[in-house]
């Protein structure tokens, strides 16, 4: 297989009014050819804006620091902005959460269909509409030749991810970044879109980068994971082991706290206390404070991020004896 | 155990000029006292506006809602208030759902206040006291909602529901917002508090995994109708309504690799202004038969307390 995506200690942050704060302190990555990598993690543990900083979609304050991240032989960072246009939706493509807000109300499905293909591949209005009523018959949209010509309001939820992926991939893109593309969606929905997910990843090889919190979705698509916590990578796995046996606490945690559908549990264990601040904890391991198997190393000492073999990764003094090295750059 | 809630026949119609939609169409079901009932369904199955409705926060259209045998149905605004002490809310927005002007103690002394509970110094104890209970400190007393997280404002709306100490709460989604590992500590809290002051939960969620943590028997709601209601035991592991079966088998379990029949159901919901006619379901149901078109199932039990509305049983 081979690497189409490659991060390297990819540093974001945004710059309030007088201090820094490190959404994503130092992480790196790589995503291989028709493969599903999932991002799992919980709020502000800086999964999106990982999304966003290889889209260059960031908001104004936020800023990429430092980093490398290499597309198809290129370093996107160092793209002009022309340049970084013609990435976007044409070899890259994303899915957004919130499949309302992500569409422009006041135009018709068509029309929002077509600007890519027209814009990235010189398409006529014509072809353009044509291609877009091929791609809506493709995410299984019923009566696609009227569907063009009406406006987001008039679909319903479903239909209008059905819309976003069917937007996201018309140029064909290489690589796919879907952030919680279900999350807004109900589960006999989101069965139907991760249906479809898998299909189009299978037919065209696309390679997907799933954000989600949900690790239901995530053990059902993909093939490798990586956990985040605190703006920095805690643990990579391929899904069996991560499953299996997770090695960070953090992970470990996280399993245990789902319910689950198919049997009953007395109690359900959690995590005490909640995420800290990104850039609150200067010294030691970020998830020290609520890690029941913390001791004194976790608060003196930062733990780096353990290479376990088999691409396995953890960033916790647990797993030092097992380490076969250290991730550099991470 | 006693009946503490009866809901018979609960209707919620909303009229437009051109049409009706019956958010809520005619549910009937009780609730046990110490109990906990969930509802799962989908965005507009009418869930939480059967909630609403039973504390009368929304009207309801038509039907009876019975506490401890008296019918809050008929009570007046006044009487009404004062019921309101032994049924209380959590909503699902720890954000929306917090004055942000008030600080935390005046949040939760307000309720007493309402009804005339203790004198300045008593409440205050209480309310101190009960910040503990739901694992905060006293030192929370005059923070402003704005300097807690999530789980800890879930924690404060929980506070508040039981100040008055009631004996039903509804929860309506209050674990939607949280990330799981906060989730965990909320369903534990109130698992907890439970059984600390004898409380009857009527939680509301989209969340089976969660609704099948909590409960002890739930209740599955499809277009504004109860379309099942059972021990969860005997839900969960035996569903009969169509409709219960495609939504379990849609839920992603975490075990990678696994393979399981799923049933996809296609298409979407259709619109409660114009449900289908007979049962509701039957444009989406695979076992749909000619009478399902035709005609409305009822309620009907098959045994150990397990009801389906469906032509199949």
């Amino acid at each position: 297989m081979s690497t189409i995506l490659e991060i390297q200690n990819l540093k974001t942050q945004f710059h309030g009014e007088n201090r820094v704060i490190p959404a994503v302190d130092g992480i790196s990555f790589s995503l291989q050819k028709g493969e599903t990598l999932g991002v799992v993690g919980e709020s502000g543990c800086g999964k999106s804006v990982t999304s966003l900083s290889i889209m260059r979609l960031l908001a104004k304050g936020a800023k990429i620091a430092e980093g490398r991240i290499h597309f198809n032989g290129r370093d996107l960072l160092s793209l002009s902005e022309a340049q970084m246009r013609s990435v976007r939706g044409n070899e890259i493509a994303m899915i957004f959460q919130e499949p309302m807000t992500s569409l422009n109300p006041v135009y018709t499905i068509g029309k929002q269909l077509s600007e890519m293909t027209m814009l990235h591949r010189g398409y006529s209005k014509k072809q353009a509409l044509d291609h877009a009523v091929e791609m809506l018959k493709k995410v299984n949209i019923p009566r696609p030749e009227k569907i063009v010509h009406e406006y987001p309001h008039q679909l319903s939820g479903g239909m209008r991810q059905r819309v976003m992926i069917a937007m996201a991939m018309s140029c064909d893109p290489d690589v796919l970044i879907a952030d919680e593309p279900t999350t807004a969606l109900d589960v006999t929905i989101q069965a139907q879109i991760l249906d479809l997910m898998r299909d189009l990843r299978d037919r065209q090889s696309t390679s997907i980068l799933l954000i989600t919190h949900d690790l239901g979705v995530v053990a059902e698509m993909c093939d490798r994971v990586i956990v985040m916590y605190a703006g920095q990578v805690v643990e990579a796995a391929d899904v069996n082991s991560l499953f299996e046996r997770p090695a960070h606490p953090y992970t470990q945690g996280l399993m245990r706290s789902i319910p689950k559908v198919d049997a009953d549990l007395d109690r359900l264990e959690s995590i005490p206390g909640s995420v800290p601040l990104p850039g609150s904890v200067r010294q030691g391991c970020r998830f020290a404070s609520r890690c029941e198997q913390a001791h004194d190393k976790c608060l003196s000492d930062t733990p780096p991020l353990f290479e376990l073999g088999e691409g396995r990764q953890s960033r916790c003094w647990l797993n030092q004896e097992s380490a076969i090295g250290e991730v550099q750059h991470a | 155990m006693s009946t503490l809630l009866e809901v018979k026949g609960l209707k919620k119609y909303y009229g437009t000029r051109k049409e009706v939609v019956k958010a809520v169409d005619d549910v009937s079901f009780t609730v046990e006292e110490g109990e906990t009932l969930g509802i799962v369904g989908e965005s507009g199955c009418g869930k939480s506006t059967t909630g609403r409705a039973i504390l009368r926060l929304i009207e309801p259209s038509e039907g009876e809602v019975l506490f401890q045998g008296k019918p809050l149905t008929a009570l007046k605004n006044a009487e009404l208030r004062k019921a309101r002490r032994d049924l209380q809310m959590v909503f699902q927005d720890p954000f929306a759902s917090l004055n942000p002007r008030m600080t935390v103690g005046a949040i939760l002394e307000e309720p007493l206040k309402v009804h005339g509970i203790g004198t300045a110094t008593e409440r205050k104890e209480k309310v101190k006291k009960l910040l503990e209970t739901v694992g905060l400190t006293e030192a929370h007393y005059d923070r402003f909602p704005h300097e807690f997280s999530g789980g800890q404002r879930q924690r404060i709306g929980i506070a508040r529901a039981l100040i008055t100490q009631p004996k039903l709460i509804v929860a309506d989604e209050p674990v939607s917002a949280l990330d799981v590992s906060i989730q965990s500590q909320i369903l534990n809290l109130m698992k907890d508090l439970q059984e600390e002051f004898q409380l009857t939960y009527l939680f509301i969620s989209h969340d089976l995994s969660v609704v099948r943590h909590i409960s002890d028997r739930v209740g599955v709601m499809y277009l504004g109708r109860m379309v099942e209601l059972s021990p969860k035991k005997s839900l969960y592991d035996n569903p009969l309504h169509p409709y219960t079966q495609a939504l379990l088998s849609a839920v992603p379990h975490p075990t990678p690799g696994e393979k399981r029949e799923r049933i996809v159901l296609t298409g979407d919901v259709p619109s409660p202004a114009n449900p289908p006619s007979g049962c509701a379901f039957h444009t989406r149901c695979h076992a749909c038969m000619e009478i399902c078109k035709t005609e409305r199932p009822a309620l009907k039990e098959t045994g150990d307390g397990h009801f389906v509305a469906c032509h199949l049983y």
